[in-house]
């Protein structure tokens, strides 16, 4: 069939990638600590057009082609990577001793059963036994690679903005937060969570500072998101409107090329 | 279909959630002893469209593709700051400042906990809640004492006929969790329950280890900021509108779709 109508296709598959992805960044417009997705676009590889000549000095009834370069078509576009946006968010004050907040580029530590994972949200409890833990239960993981564990008879918490914690004037503890010289290989997991793949580096020691008392709030911004989503509309409409043409033609094509009367 | 109509759903389903809990905290914003619950989100899952370092030629892929799925709530969190004091000059309005919870025998012998020290006394000049349930340890007042008097470390007083000092009827105890968090509001009435989530209480004299000091002829009221609250509502508000029109437009884009095809 006509190449223009795949051409089309992929425009449209494209553009309803991005409302997938505006989508979840809005549906995660109050998560705290939740970094925004971005969808970038890139243009599929194209194919060379060629101009088919008849060779006058040869025999060949239809001529041999001799290959004159006319230009490259493009065949549309596709998505090329989908990059988490690591732009600090907002820091919106809560007053609960055990809410945390980063600003800079670090992440807390945490242990998961999957291993070692890292999170900006700092929405973090006790457990019974007095450890640090996140909403889902994972250990917060301090300075020595071991869970945070604060006195289990209480007393309150100061988290100094270096991340050391104090207890009744004691320091019982410090919050590891690392950093990654490769953020492009730090992917989202759910769960407020984030995996370092190895192509990340290794896992260093931060500037960022800890804010107690406050949590991070999402960095997807509605505003911007409405308008990407307009425009995701409007970008799948006119794919889908190149599509309708190439098909009127075609369709005209083949009821009135061939007719004889 | 089309992804962004589910994510766009849980978020709308979250932010629902949260309004429901707006909507209890404003309820209760002159409930004594209320702790108001916060809502808090988890993204979803992603889904791997392709993996980072898939090989391409020589080379390989630097950075992946994936979509998220949406939002989910994380917890419910009852956030246990301290609540204002409010004068009432009855001596058995008791409130605590600081950490703690006063303990208060079930009908069914359970022990439960609750921060609304509004005692009264019940026919045999027992100790009681304003649901009539004993306060724990059980403590008694004469039908003829006066003057009765809760100290900020809890000792009961009062000055019984026959005698020139105040006579001392029992000590209000406290009782501590590590994580407060975790206790069951489950029954409702202010009370709360032990879980495995908050550990064993750790009871105490009021005042040591770690739990606040009692004041007699106050209440504690409820933890509820309304100028917050209806921050947050507004904050719902929009969140939830933004992700309609995140399906609208998905639906919009669906119809496109289906409208492409000419007839005849």
């Amino acid at each position: 069939m006509v190449r223009g109508l795949y051409t089309a296709a992929s425009g449209a598959l494209v553009a309803q990638s991005q409302a997938d992805v505006i989508a979840n960044n809005l549906a995660n417009v109050n998560t705290s600590g939740f970094k925004r997705t971005l969808l970038q676009v890139q243009s599929a590889p194209e194919m060379g057009l060629y101009r088919r000549q008849n060779d006058p000095s040869s025999d060949s009834p239809r001529g041999t082609a001799s290959s004159a370069f006319v230009g490259a078509l493009g065949m549309g576009a596709q998505v090329m990577d989908t990059p988490t946006v690591f732009e600090q968010g907002s820091l919106s004050s809560t007053g609960n001793p055990l809410d945390v907040a980063i600003q800079g580029n670090g992440f807390f530590a945490i242990q998961t059963p999957q291993g070692v994972r890292y999170t900006r949200d700092g929405q973090f409890s006790q457990d019974p036994t007095g450890r640090l833990v996140t909403m889902d239960g994972n250990l917060v993981l301090g300075t020595n690679g071991a869970p945070v564990q604060l006195q289990a008879n209480g007393g309150s918490v100061q988290i100094n903005s270096s991340g050391q914690i104090a207890q009744n004037g004691q320091i019982v503890g410090s919050l590891q937060l690392v950093q990654f010289a490769n953020l492009t290989q730090v992917r989202p997991e759910g769960d407020n969570r984030f995996a370092a793949t190895p192509a990340a580096g290794a896992a260093q020691a931060t500037n960022s500072t800890v804010h107690q008392g406050f949590l991070e709030t999402s960095n997807a911004n509605v505003v911007r998101s409405m308008v990407d989503l307009i425009t995701a509309q409007r970008w799948y409409e006119a794919n889908t409107k190149v599509i309708q043409t190439q098909d009127q033609a075609n369709s005209w094509a083949i009821s009135n090329v061939a007719r004889t009367q | 279909m089309m992804r962004a109509l589910y994510s766009a759903a849980t978020g709308m389903e979250a932010q629902q959630f949260s309004m429901d809990t707006i909507s209890n905290n404003l309820a209760n914003v002159n409930t004594t002893g209320f702790r108001r619950n916060e809502a808090r989100f988890q993204d979803l899952v992603y889904q791997e469209l392709r993996a980072p370092g898939t090989p391409v030629g020589a080379s390989m892929v630097p950075v992946g593709q994936d979509v998220g799925l949406g939002v989910k709530v994380g917890s419910s969190e009852k956030i246990f700051t301290q609540g204002n004091l409010i004068q009432t000059s009855n001596p058995l309005d008791v409130a605590i400042q600081g950490d703690g919870f006063f303990q208060v025998t079930m009908p069914d012998g359970t022990t439960a906990y609750t921060r609304d020290g509004s005692f009264k006394l019940d026919a045999n000049g027992a100790i009681v809640t304003a649901n009539g349930y004993f306060l724990q340890p059980q403590i008694s007042v004469p039908q003829n004492a006066q003057q009765l008097n809760v100290g900020q470390d809890g000792t009961v007083t009062a000055l019984v006929p026959g005698s020139a000092q105040p006579q001392q009827l029992g000590q209000i105890q406290l009782a501590r969790f590590v994580n407060p968090a975790g206790l069951s509001p489950v029954g409702g009435d202010n009370l709360y329950t032990q879980t495995a989530a908050s550990g064993a209480p750790i009871v105490s004299q009021a005042g040591l280890n770690g739990t606040g000091t009692l004041q007699s002829g106050y209440l504690e009221n409820s933890n509820v900021e309304v100028v917050q609250e209806i921050v947050n509502m507004i904050v719902a508000q929009r969140a939830y509108e933004a992700n309609s029109r995140s399906i609208s437009t998905a639906d919009q884009m669906l119809q496109t779709a289906t409208q492409m095809q000419q007839n005849g």
